[in-house]
């Protein structure tokens, strides 16, 4: 089983390090009292968290496709789960943007959060653990465990700390995730029992028949469309980030969104590949469907909250775009945007708390024509307004940069389809920009009493603090960053997706075909003719018998 | 010679001028355009500079010839009369966005390659809104909006373009393409292009958001946006016969609604759109002589029609208004401004002795050399139509005329110094030409004081006048908003937001709540009834495991505000319980 | 320099008939002009006849300020809150 693993350079565990360490921290912090001290020690322990994880980024290889850092030990020996950890190029900044977000949620909570303290802090640290658990799980067991226990968290933050609708928002995202979670767990058991191991590099790039490949992909891909979300299982997430907190909204959309099409990448690809070749056409319409549908109710968007929550939509259409071209181009640029969407959306939604906490509302008409009296909160917003409608020399263009390329190789239809969906983001956000920035003239009577009664409801908020400064400043570092210079990002990330495209296109050319639908139906109906390989092979991607017709599916291209 | 890019000396400009205050502000504001100029007059030479490699493209950023030479000479030199003209303006934001606006012209005319192109074109749109937004009055929001509306949506069809030559030749450079060749990403690029030099029915945005922009700021958008427009087709376009024919119909439209406008800078600004045609025309032509026509007129009409957009915004900015019908005799109390815009007017008009008449008779002469008669006759009725519109009615109802009692006064020091400029410019190339055609991309045979040449404008204008004064009285401005192809897309605008309100909202909403149906229906059904995931699920383990989800999820459904304890101690204690059992083993 | 404009302009308005005279005068010798001008290489038929351009400047203003102005009447004029009546809030 080493033969999937790079050699971990650092020589200790650090993944695990990663990943109980926020446990550990919530642990401790059950024990103390004090709000300040309670928040402190948590900031405390991410921003310790974020430093541990940046030795990941400075060893990383980028030249092996291999797992590095990893750890594989026995769990529960009588059903082959193992606890093994790894991280590649597709995981690397997932698991950075986590570790780096988290303080930053809590800085921003600092006054947000009341009431409930302690059960605030412990719930973001066990988030972090399970989020962290998820992107660096390399058995699928592992992975649903944590991807379950970041649900209750998620849950809690909504129907605890939420707005005024909290418990309709999170039952509504309990209910829908775990509808997804089911279907995951489905496909889970479907693999063991093929074949014998919950190893997920083992589980890649064995020649399952179509029929098999395709109902454990769907059960795959429907799990992560919901958690996308992908157009028509989005309408949970308006409601969620509506009545989220701040730092809920901005973990939500940061990081758990990104945890869907990490899915994508890191099950349905390498595991089932001749489904996915097969299905992506269906998933690049469902995805401009996203993309546009999202903008143009975006368009509409009176709330604030909400206007950025369905943009979340759009930009993940984008992201699922890139990664059904199953070509580099598409797929680096999906991981580059996933990261930026994790940073600049997040931006905004700090941004969204920070006028909320000066006007408790959420409504742009009630937060119009602050211009003249917040110029550095306008700067910061307009610059992350610019990165989220993908303006060239922000973290966003490079990556629809990436994503348009790959879909102008790929189909030209689609590619054009997309780029109405870049328009649609440029109108919505800069009507919010400049509904905030300049419009007084919202005819909206109430507000101008506000003005004249009680001498400026909008008039005398306060420009930022230091505190909200720093966030802020923090993230805008990034999106210049990446903008201007996405090149050492870029790098992390090519070797492992070349590797999984190639490894994708080879084993998918060589999957058997279906007979029509009845080949489809009888497997699942039949239950005796669960996939074909037995025991492991010892490399990804090696395909042992079965002589291939030709899939179906798309025209392939490998690699680059 | 180190390469300096006169873009990046902008954007310092700019940076420095949002952050300055006072005195040390003015200075930049003087100086950075000033450096600009010269940089560009006395430090380049043609050659490529500044390849920079990204996202695995090769940017040329600075590929300098005689062509972009020119274009960047008269660029930086308006920037600096800009400069001058609003210096006493106390905003360094304005500043900032004027200063940025200039960077992206600046950055497009030197862009060796699309992508470098595409970045700055935006930068362009983005930081001229700017300049409209800074009004701050609602219709001048407004117009901001559907101005960069338009211009995003151009500049997504450029992107398109780009994105397919790439695909169909593998590289981006920029040079001219050849109209044999053309196929639907030439034509997407050109499109693009088309746009911003208000090409029709693409111009609408011109008339619809200059006119709502400050005083200042109109001044800096009439000169960049459409002639790097100018510039890129030029270079890229040449020859392509299509636009000689828009560019021919431009003029005449433009000079059309000119004719019947009230506001003095929506005249202006459908007249660029005729001054443009001149040029798009000349691109279209394609000889040496058309092509030296349009870069020589671009850069004479930059500066005077920046001199009529100084005269008319001083107007404005001196009585609050620069509606026709609401002026006139103001030659008593602002004289030298009515001096100025007088000389624009000339100008524009290609009196002898102005530099119009040097250059915009290149083109026509370009289109009669080349036998397209039809073409060289509409550009002469325009030619009379813009002395009509701009040479005498704008001057005299403003200036002259019925003296409708309004306050005013001349403008301050450095707005009259900024216009001073300009006209000195216009004399000067008029009186000495050729120190503009020695900047030209190809060598100059045309020669304009020839006598027919003189006898031809003198007719011309003369009897221009004549008509003019046989119509004054029908030639009284309306107060009235005149029709055009703008129509099409805001009432569009407006439907489609009707259409997001009324049916797509309720649409998303009873979609969003379909989960309560199916959500109840999955709780309850797979317990009662076998269903598709029963089948699939063999074994009696997993058929626990998912009951008990469900269980787990038919509690929380019931349970949902209360027992916040019991959770948190559920998910600590299976916490704790992974960590057991991960030491155990 | 300012008083010497408005005097000078001021001068020319209050003797209209002389201003009158001097560019009647001015048209004719323009005209004039076009019998002795040299010519070369005319493109088409109005380069040789004289006073072409005269007439085409005259007809064409009329013309065009006929065409424009009718066709305002006609559909184009509108008033001023044509668009901004009809829009709730146009965004």
């Amino acid at each position: 089983m080493g033969s999937f693993f790079a050699e971990n350079i650092l020589g200790f565990p650090i993944l695990s390090v990663l990943i109980f360490l926020p446990l550990a921290g919530a642990g401790v912090a059950m024990l103390l009292r004090g709000d300040k001290l309670l928040k402190g020690w948590t900031l405390g322990i991410m921003f310790v968290e974020a430093l541990l994880s940046i030795p990941l980024w400075v060893n990383f290889d980028p030249n092996t496709a291999l797992f590095q850092f990893g750890e594989n030990h026995h769990w529960i020996n009588a059903l082959h789960i193992n606890y093994a950890l790894g991280i590649d190029g597709i995981s690397l900044l997932l698991v950075l943007l986590t570790t780096f977000v988290m303080p930053l949620c809590i800085l921003c909570s600092w006054k947000y959060i009341d009431k409930r303290v302690k059960e605030f802090v412990i719930t973001m640290l066990i988030m972090e653990t399970a989020m962290v658990g998820v992107f660096m799980a390399l058995d699928l067991v592992l992975f649903y465990v944590f991807w379950e226990a970041m649900l209750i968290p998620m849950y809690l933050l909504i129907a605890v700390w939420g707005g005024d609708n909290k418990a309709y928002a999170s039952v509504k995202f309990f209910l829908y995730t775990l509808a997804g979670s089911v279907l995951l767990l489905v496909a889970i058991i479907a693999l063991y029992l093929s074949q014998g191991t919950f190893f997920i590099p083992e589980l890649m790039g064995q020649s399952y028949s179509f029929a098999f490949q395709f109902w454990v992909f769907l059960a795959f891909a429907l799990a992560f469309a919901i958690k996308v979300p992908m157009f028509p299982f989005h309408t949970w997430l308006p409601a969620a980030h509506v009545e989220a907190p701040t730092p809920g909204s901005v973990i939500l959309a940061s990081v758990l969104l990104k945890m869907g099409t990490y899915g994508f990448l890191r099950f349905c690809l390498p595991i089932t590949p001749a489904a996915m070749f097969y299905l992506a056409p269906v998933f690049l319409w469902v995805s401009i469907i996203s993309i546009l549908y999202g903008g143009f109710v975006a368009l509409g968007q009176k709330d604030m909250k909400k206007l950025i929550a369905y943009s979340s939509v759009g930009h993940m259409g984008f992201v699922t775009l890139g990664i059904f071209l199953i070509n580099l181009e598409g797929i680096q640029g999906s991981i580059i945007q996933m990261v930026n969407h994790g940073i600049t959306t997040g931006a905004l939604f700090i941004c969204v708390g920070i006028l909320y906490e000066r006007s408790h509302s959420r409504m742009i008409s009630d937060n119009s024509a602050i211009g003249s009296f917040m110029p550095v909160y306008v700067a910061f917003l307009g610059l992350f307004s610019l990165s989220s409608l993908a303006f060239p020399g922000t973290n966003s263009f490079v990556g629809e940069l990436y994503i348009l390329i790959g879909a102008f190789k790929q189909d030209k239809v689609i590619a054009f389809l997309a780029i109405p969906g870049a328009l649609l983001a440029a109108t919505y956000m800069l009507r919010l920009l400049q509904k905030i920035i300049w419009d007084k003239s919202d005819g909206h009577a109430h507000h101008e009493e506000a003005h004249a009664d009680e001498g400026g409801h909008a008039n005398h908020f306060f420009d930022i603090n230091i505190r909200e400064f720093a966030t802020l400043a923090f993230l805008s570092v990034f999106v210049v960053w990446i903008g201007l210079m996405p090149k050492p990002f870029v790098n992390k990330i090519t070797t492992s997706v070349t590797n999984v495209i190639a490894n994708a296109t080879a084993s998918s050319n060589a999957a058997t075909t279906p007979q029509g639908l009845d080949g489809l139906w009888s497997e699942l109906t039949g239950g005796s003719s669960h996939g074909d390989g037995h025991g492991s092979s010892d490399q990804p991607g090696d395909n042992t018998g079965h002589d291939a017709a030709p899939a179906h599916g798309n025209p392939t291209e490998g690699g680059h | 010679m180190e390469f300096m890019h006169p873009a990046i000396i902008m954007i310092i400009g700019a940076v420095l001028a949002a952050a300055l205050k006072g005195t040390p502000r003015k200075l930049v504001v003087l100086a950075a355009p000033l450096a600009a100029f010269l940089v560009v007059a006395f430090g380049m030479e043609p050659g490529t500079y500044g390849v920079i490699n990204y996202c695995g493209f090769e940017l040329v950023t600075a590929k300098v010839d005689t062509l972009s030479l020119v274009f960047l000479h008269v660029f930086t030199l308006m920037a600096f009369i800009g400069a001058v003209f609003s210096l006493h303006i106390e905003d360094g934001s304005q500043h900032a966005a004027g200063f940025l606006y200039v960077a992206g012209s600046l950055g497009t005319t030197l862009a060796g390659d699309y992508l470098t192109l595409f970045i700055f074109w935006e930068l362009m749109a983005f930081a001229s809104t700017f300049l409209v937004w800074a009004r701050r009055e609602p219709k001048a929001i407004k117009a901001g909006y559907r101005y960069l509306l338009m211009h995003t949506a151009g500049g997504l069809v450029l992107l398109g373009g780009i994105f397919l030559r790439y695909k169909s030749v593998g590289h981006l450079e920029f040079g001219p393409l050849n109209p044999a060749e053309a196929d639907l990403s030439i034509y997407l690029i050109m499109i693009g292009f088309a746009l911003n030099a208000a090409v029709v029915p693409l111009h609408a945005w011109l008339p619809d958001a200059y006119p709502e922009a400050t005083v200042t700021g109109a001044v800096f958008m009439c000169a960049f946006t459409t002639k790097t427009a100018i510039y890129v087709l030029a270079r890229g376009f040449a020859g392509f016969e299509i636009l000689a024919i828009m560019g021919a119909i431009m003029t005449l439209y433009g000079v059309g609604y000119a004719v019947i406008e009230n506001d003095g800078r929506r005249i202006l600004a459908y007249h660029i759109v005729s001054q443009v045609g001149y040029m798009v025309c000349g691109i279209g032509i394609g000889t040496e002589l058309a092509l030296n026509g349009a870069v020589a007129h671009a850069y004479a009409h930059i500066l005077y029609k920046a001199l009529l957009f100084m005269g008319v915004g001083s107007v404005l900015y001196m009585t609050g208004t620069a509606k026709l019908n609401e002026l006139g005799g103001l030659y008593k109390r602002m004289p030298l401004t009515a001096v100025f815009t007088i000389i624009g007017g000339i100008a524009i008009s290609g009196f002898p002795l102005t530099s119009g008449f040097v250059s915009k008779s290149m083109i026509i002469a370009g289109a009669g050399d080349n036998h397209q008669l039809l073409l060289m006759l509409m550009l002469i009725l325009a030619s009379v139509g813009t002395f009509l519109s701009v040479g005498i009615k704008l001057p005299y109802f403003i200036f002259f005329g019925e003296d409708k009692g309004v306050e005013a006064n001349d403008p301050p020091l450095n707005m009259l110094i900024g216009m001073g400029i300009a006209a000195f410019f216009c004399f000067f190339i008029g009186i000495y030409p050729d120190w503009l055609y020695d900047k030209l991309p190809f060598a100059v045979t045309y020669h304009p004081y020839s006598q027919y040449h003189l006898s031809e404008t003198m007719q011309l204008l003369g009897f221009t006048a004549l008509g003019f004064y046989v119509l004054r009285k029908l030639m009284q401005p309306k107060d009235k908003l005149n029709l055009d192809l703008d129509w099409f897309y805001r009432k569009a605008i407006d439907k489609v937001m009707a259409l997001l309100r009324n049916p797509l909202e309720p649409i998303n909403e009873w979609v969003g709540d379909l989960y309560k149906i199916v959500g109840y229906r999955f709780a309850l059904g797979v317990a009662a009834t076998s269903s598709v995931f029963d089948r699939v699920v063999i074994d009696g383990i997993v058929d626990g495991l998912a009951y008990k989800i469900l269980g787990v999820g038919e509690k929380v459904r019931h349970t949902q505000t209360g027992k916040l304890q019991q959770y948190i101690a559920m998910a600590t204690a299976a916490f704790f319980m992974v960590v057991a059992l991960m030491a155990a083993f | 320099m300012s008083r010497l404009i408005v005097t000078l302009i001021d001068y020319l308005r209050t003797r209209p008939m002389m201003l009158r005279g001097v560019c009647i005068t001015l048209l004719g010798l323009i005209v004039l002009y076009d019998f002795m001008a040299v010519r070369h290489g005319d493109h088409f038929v109005g380069d040789r006849i004289r006073g072409f351009w005269a007439l085409f400047g005259f007809i064409g203003c009329v013309g065009m300020t006929k065409f424009m102005k009718g066709l305002g009447y006609a559909f184009l004029m509108q008033p001023l809150d044509f668009y901004t009546s009809k829009e709730r809030g146009e965004d």
